[in-house]
């Protein structure tokens, strides 16, 4: 357990030595969600209907569900990239779980991210914007937020996986993520989606990813809804699960390089 | 002038020449880029289900700055965009020396070495929603329109272009500043909605803090007959301000640069 331990410590000196770096990606995250906040609040002021989102809650909505989507956001290019420089040969023969080194390395990042929206938190609660909720709801969220963090994971490690067929990935990337955005509730809160979009987001991954855990902390969801998005979440991270381990054992099996 | 024109002219050939070695991946950016779009439209098509204008921004204004900030997508990609992608790995591992010992004008250089063949389509796809709002606005004086629209478009991809310069200047410095991609893509992606519909706080942060917000709005009111001199006046003095001042800090700062390869 040491050496992954090393792993995610060498990851943590990393980030602090590129910081500034760190907070570009933080501080694109921020403006893109106070533009979208700041946009629904003129909407919401110019009469919208059919909603029970307030200018508070819309607030607290994006500032979620862009908390979602920066902690949970998975790097698949360094993946293909390893595979088609032929890197991965070197690390798949030592003597540790790729995979759990790839997953322990994002984990100093995470958890510097979720402080830099914990105080953007705290600003909007200085502010006055204030929302309540319970620990027990916190800790759901906490759950949600994981099983999305790891099926957002395991989707990277998908992608990033075609490489063993194809040279440049980010183009099936952002095609996923982009079908993804109207479903998710990146762009939109779900639930003001036309019914037929409603009704087909219901068979998509992408509502669990993020929608889901946000109706959780903005207790907008009863028990019962709970129960069920959870157990569709479970069910979507086994498909990812099986997918990923498929992927890379039929493609490691055809997969050679030529060494330095 | 006439040289750099000819050197772009070659990068884009090779540039989508080297793309189409790739030709899956250029179909599925395609399907990418449209879908994109499509979702966006149906994001407005929601909005304005529920409310008949937003702060005096009508459905179709809503579309022709959309279509608009996508215009600046797919024209940015396909001149200086790829300046933010490499710019910090060729400094750090030396790459930058053998463009200081070229005849060329090192900002050009750096900012248009490459084509992003993949954002092509945007540039069609946007035209079209260009097109398709102003059909359902018909403003009167569309050609007098379209002629202040071409400068205006032009000060705001300068703008936009000097920020990108200014951020990866930065780069002499910090070395690593890879993430300044999702930074600027996000400001890139702002464009694309009505930035001059949002009153009160919301304008002052943008006004003040990201006036690239509205490379978009502007140049979609002028289309639509909407002219506001104070903010054209001021859109043009702070793209030639932008780009001297831009210009004077990448040129600064390359005296930082020692090379690191070998």
């Amino acid at each position: 357990m040491r050496k992954y331990f090393l792993f995610s410590w060498i990851s943590f000196l990393n980030l602090i030595e590129y910081r500034v770096n760190f907070l570009w990606e933080i501080f694109g995250s921020l403006t893109n969600m106070l533009m979208m906040y700041a946009l629904w609040v003129a909407i919401l002021g110019s009469g919208f209907i059919n909603t029970s989102y307030t200018n508070t809650s819309i607030g607290f909505y994006y500032l979620f569900i862009t908390f979602i989507g920066v902690i949970s956001n998975t790097n698949y290019w360094r993946l293909t990239n390893l595979i088609n420089s032929g890197n991965l040969s070197a690390e798949i023969i030592r003597p540790y779980n790729f995979f759990l080194k790839e997953l322990v390395q994002f984990i100093p990042h995470k958890i510097l991210q979720s402080l830099v929206f914990s105080l953007a938190l705290i600003i909007f609660f200085s502010l006055g914007i204030t929302i309540h909720f319970g620990l027990f709801q916190i800790f759901l969220f906490a759950i949600s937020t994981f099983l999305t963090i790891l099926s957002k994971f395991y989707i990277a490690l998908s992608l990033g996986g075609l490489g063993f067929w194809f040279r440049r990935v980010h183009g099936f990337g952002s095609l996923f993520w982009n079908l993804g955005g109207l479903f998710s509730g990146e762009l939109i809160p779900v639930d003001l989606l036309p019914h037929t979009l409603f009704l087909i987001s219901a068979y998509l991954p992408f509502r669990s990813l993020a929608f889901f855990p946000v109706q959780i902390i903005l207790g907008k969801i009863n028990s019962s809804e709970i129960v069920s998005g959870f157990a569709v979440q479970i069910i979507w991270l086994a498909v990812f699960i099986f997918i990923a381990k498929l992927l890379w054992k039929k493609g490691l099996s055809q997969y050679d390089s030529a060494g330095h | 002038m006439k040289k750099y024109f000819k050197i772009y002219i070659r990068v884009f050939k090779l540039s989508a020449m080297s793309e189409m070695i790739n030709r899956e991946n250029f179909w599925t950016w395609l399907i990418i880029h449209s879908m994109s779009l499509i979702s966006m439209i149906i994001f407005f098509k929601i909005i304005y289900g529920g409310t008949s204008s937003i702060n005096g921004w009508t459905e179709y204004q809503s579309l022709l700055v959309l279509g608009i900030g996508s215009l600046v997508t797919g024209l940015g990609s396909l001149t200086f965009f790829p300046f933010m992608y490499n710019f910090g790995r060729d400094i750090d591992e030396g790459d930058l020396d053998m463009r200081l010992i070229k005849p060329l004008d090192i900002l050009y250089q750096s900012a248009f070495n490459f084509v992003d063949f993949e954002d092509f389509v945007v540039v069609p796809n946007s035209l079209l929603l260009i097109a398709y709002a102003l059909w359902k606005l018909h403003p009167s004086h569309l050609l007098i329109n379209i002629l202040g629209f071409i400068p205006i478009f032009i000060s705001g991809m300068i703008i936009l272009f000097s920020l990108l310069t200014l951020i990866q200047s930065l780069a002499f410095k910090l070395i690593r500043v890879d993430s300044v991609a999702s930074f600027y893509w996000s400001i890139v992606n702002i464009s694309k909605y009505p930035a001059k519909a949002i009153k009160g706080i919301g304008l002052i942060g943008i006004t003040l803090l990201i006036p690239i917000a509205v490379i978009s709005s502007l140049p979609a009111e002028i289309l639509f007959g909407r002219w506001d001199w104070i903010w054209i006046t001021g859109s043009i003095i702070s793209a030639i301000i932008l780009f001297i001042f831009s210009r004077w800090v990448f040129m600064s700062s390359l005296r930082h640069y020692s090379s690191a390869s070998s």
